[in-house]
């Protein structure tokens, strides 16, 4: 009876937990958004800074994504395969970007290359202008969701049978053979979804990109930044309606995922 | 000309001497059972002959060639692993083609050979499971079809029974026993099961703490181990303290230890046999002086026979007596009468028959 009891409350607490910080929020961006009806909605949305807003994120935040997949992989790679004095300082270290404001992280990349540090001199002149550009962007987007695909494959390459690699080799496969046929499938499930999650928080990203970006409309205006924007100039219902195109596509990601790996994690 | 010959294999990890000195060959189409106790180098050996762990020292071959310097992709040996290792994402038939696919076999080939496995390791039926949707016994199978596909020169299997109830096994390792003579392919089994190694293999090589200790068939080996080790694991020798209280094996023994010192060994062992002793009430059998009067200080019934103690003067013997007898009862008098016994010295061994026992057959068949 107490069990019931127990269970019972436990789950209207989640419930109104998640109504209250997730499901409400969401529903007023929504309604925000449309507010107006369907008509300004589409014009907010179809506004061309606002359509080249959307476009550049959506680019960078991908490139951002496939990067840490790649990244990511490897780190986790070296962090679980490998010993080496420092192993469990870098493993720490992974989490930097998850515990610092982003705007710290965003200011950390102006100084190591903005036009006053050493490097990004030596950059500008041989021709490689980064800050307040569209690679700051992506440098910025990679540092702060490093750590989804990192840790999301550790866990599944702890998890790996040697004696499986072991039995690639003696039926013949080659290193590489055996990475893609017998490793990568088993780490397929960690590998998308962090770099999806990578994706969705890359699609948001304010603090850091608002530093570095130059926040020029149509060039290295972000998404998050237009909305910032729109708020300021007291347009909160263009700045919902981009939101809402935002929203839309995490949580298509979300889904997506789910369908595609929820039920092998649900086993 | 040997089909597997190993030389003078060593290992160690750190400090500790995994492999030690180990040298052994290996008939064509033999099955060998590699037994011996926990932490002995079964698989440390059994991972050095697949190229999976690096020797310190030694030479192995297979089929005749040198095979130290290649990687176990190369070797031509078919692996099972003791938690089989099949690859989870792949199904029943994925696993088991997926050496066939690496070597770039034609697909028609790949499939007829893949049904060929099936059909032999009786997995019809099952093509499309994963391997988490299969029983151990099952997966078991699969672990050996798959190793078994690209036609090694020599199988290898790490406890394949280990992870199976006591039941299966003993159909499984029939089974496997017939698989591989069909097969006919030269194959290596870790267990350290000794009944499973005496049941299933041509051959056994003992290991203990590195060092291969015998190898022979498993009746050579039960019949004259070579060392005390051997005789204690396979079956259940008694140690006996004092040579003296055997009054029949006495002076064999005597003149035996006066061999031994003489080569410099003065510590003699000596073990019997619970199936070398023959226990029976004295109405049961004419009194002879090759049988010495004892006292059954322990009796239990052990489903296929009775497993006894008696005290024989200040040694304790264990004994069995066929079910078909009558039952002992505690504190009974009864007639010990000891077949055979071992003796160790330094690396000698002797199996000492009871000499009155051999006067007496001898005479009967005077008579
Ligand atoms: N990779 C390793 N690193 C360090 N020591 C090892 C390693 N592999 C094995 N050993 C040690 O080598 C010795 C032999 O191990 P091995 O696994 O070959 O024994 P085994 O005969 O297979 O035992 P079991 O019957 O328990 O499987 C053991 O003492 C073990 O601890
Ligand atoms: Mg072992």
């Amino acid at each position: 009876m107490n069990q019931r009891l127990l269970q019972g409350s436990l789950r209207s607490l989640v419930l109104l937990y998640f109504a209250v910080l997730v499901a409400l929020p969401v529903f007023a961006v929504y309604g925000k958004g449309l507010s107006l009806g369907w008509e300004p909605f589409w014009q907010s949305v179809t506004h061309p800074l606002a359509l080249d807003a959307l476009w550049l994120t959506v680019q960078l935040a991908l490139l951002a994504a496939l990067i840490n997949a790649a990244l990511g992989t490897l780190t986790a790679w070296v962090l679980v395969r490998y010993c080496f004095p420092g192993r469990r300082f870098l493993n720490s270290l992974v989490d930097l970007p998850f515990a610092l404001p982003t705007a710290v992280g965003g200011l950390m990349i102006l100084l190591l290359l903005g036009p006053n540090s050493w490097l990004g001199q030596t950059l500008t002149s041989i021709g490689w202008e980064i800050v307040y550009r569209p690679p700051a962007i992506v440098i910025a987007m990679v540092f702060v969701t490093f750590p989804f695909v990192v840790r999301n494959l550790q866990p599944l390459l702890e998890e790996l049978d040697p004696a499986e690699e072991e039995a690639s080799y003696t039926l013949g496969a080659s290193k590489a053979l055996t990475f893609r046929r017998v490793i990568l499938p088993a780490l397929l499930p960690g590998l998308c979804g962090g770099t999806l999650l990578a994706f969705s928080r890359a699609l948001a990203e304010f603090g850091a990109v608002v530093l570095i970006a130059g926040n020029l409309p149509g060039q290295t205006l972000v998404a998050s930044v237009y909305i910032f924007g729109q708020v300021e100039s007291y347009n909160p219902q263009a700045a919902a309606a981009v939101s809402v195109v935002l929203l839309t596509l995490s949580f298509l990601l979300l889904f997506t995922m789910n369908a595609l790996f929820g039920r092998r994690t649900a086993r | 000309m040997h089909h597997l010959e190993v030389r003078d294999l060593n290992k160690k990890f750190g400090s500790l001497q995994a492999v030690e000195g180990v040298s052994f060959s290996v008939e064509q189409g033999r099955l060998i059972g590699l037994l011996g106790p926990s932490g002995g180098g079964k698989t440390t050996l059994l991972r050095m002959l697949a190229g999976l762990e690096r020797p310190d020292g030694g030479a192995i071959s297979i089929g005749g060639r040198n095979v130290d310097a290649l990687p176990p992709q190369d070797r031509g040996i078919g692996f099972v692993f003791q938690n089989y290792a099949l690859f989870k994402h792949m199904t029943v038939v994925e696993n088991i083609a997926f050496g066939l696919k690496v070597k770039k076999w034609e697909r028609a080939r790949i499939y007829q050979r893949v049904a060929e496995l099936l059909a032999l390791t009786g997995l019809i039926g099952l093509e499309r499971r994963y391997p988490h949707q299969l029983s151990g016994g099952q997966r078991q199978r699969v672990a050996f079809a798959r190793a078994l596909a690209p036609e090694p020169q020599l199988l290898l299997l790490d406890e394949p029974f280990a992870a199976i109830d006591a039941k299966v096994r003993k159909e499984l390792r029939t089974w496997l026993k017939e698989m591989i003579s069909r097969v006919g392919v030269t194959s290596l089994f870790v267990t350290h099961d000794q009944e499973e190694a005496v049941e299933v293999a041509d051959e056994i090589l003992i290991m203990s703490q590195g060092r291969l200790e015998q190898k022979g068939t498993p009746w050579e080996i039960y019949r004259a181990p070579k060392t005390p080790f051997i005789a204690t694991f396979i079956g259940e020798s008694t140690a006996l303290h004092d040579l003296t209280t055997l009054a029949p094996f006495a002076e064999a023994a005597v003149s035996i230890a006066n061999k031994a010192s003489l080569e410099g060994h003065d510590e003699l062992q000596a073990f019997v046999r619970p199936e070398s002793i023959e226990i029976s009430r004295s109405h049961e059998r004419q009194p002879s002086s090759a049988a010495l009067p004892g006292v059954v200080s322990h009796v239990q019934f052990r489903g296929d026979a009775w497993h006894v103690e008696v005290q024989v003067g200040a040694q304790r013997l264990t004994a069995r007596r066929p079910l078909a007898y009558e039952p002992l009862s505690l504190g009974e008098e009864v007639s010990v009468l000891v077949h055979r016994l071992y003796l160790f010295a330094g690396q000698q061994s002797w199996i000492v028959e009871n000499p009155f026992l051999s006067l007496q057959r001898e005479k009967e068949r005077i008579v």
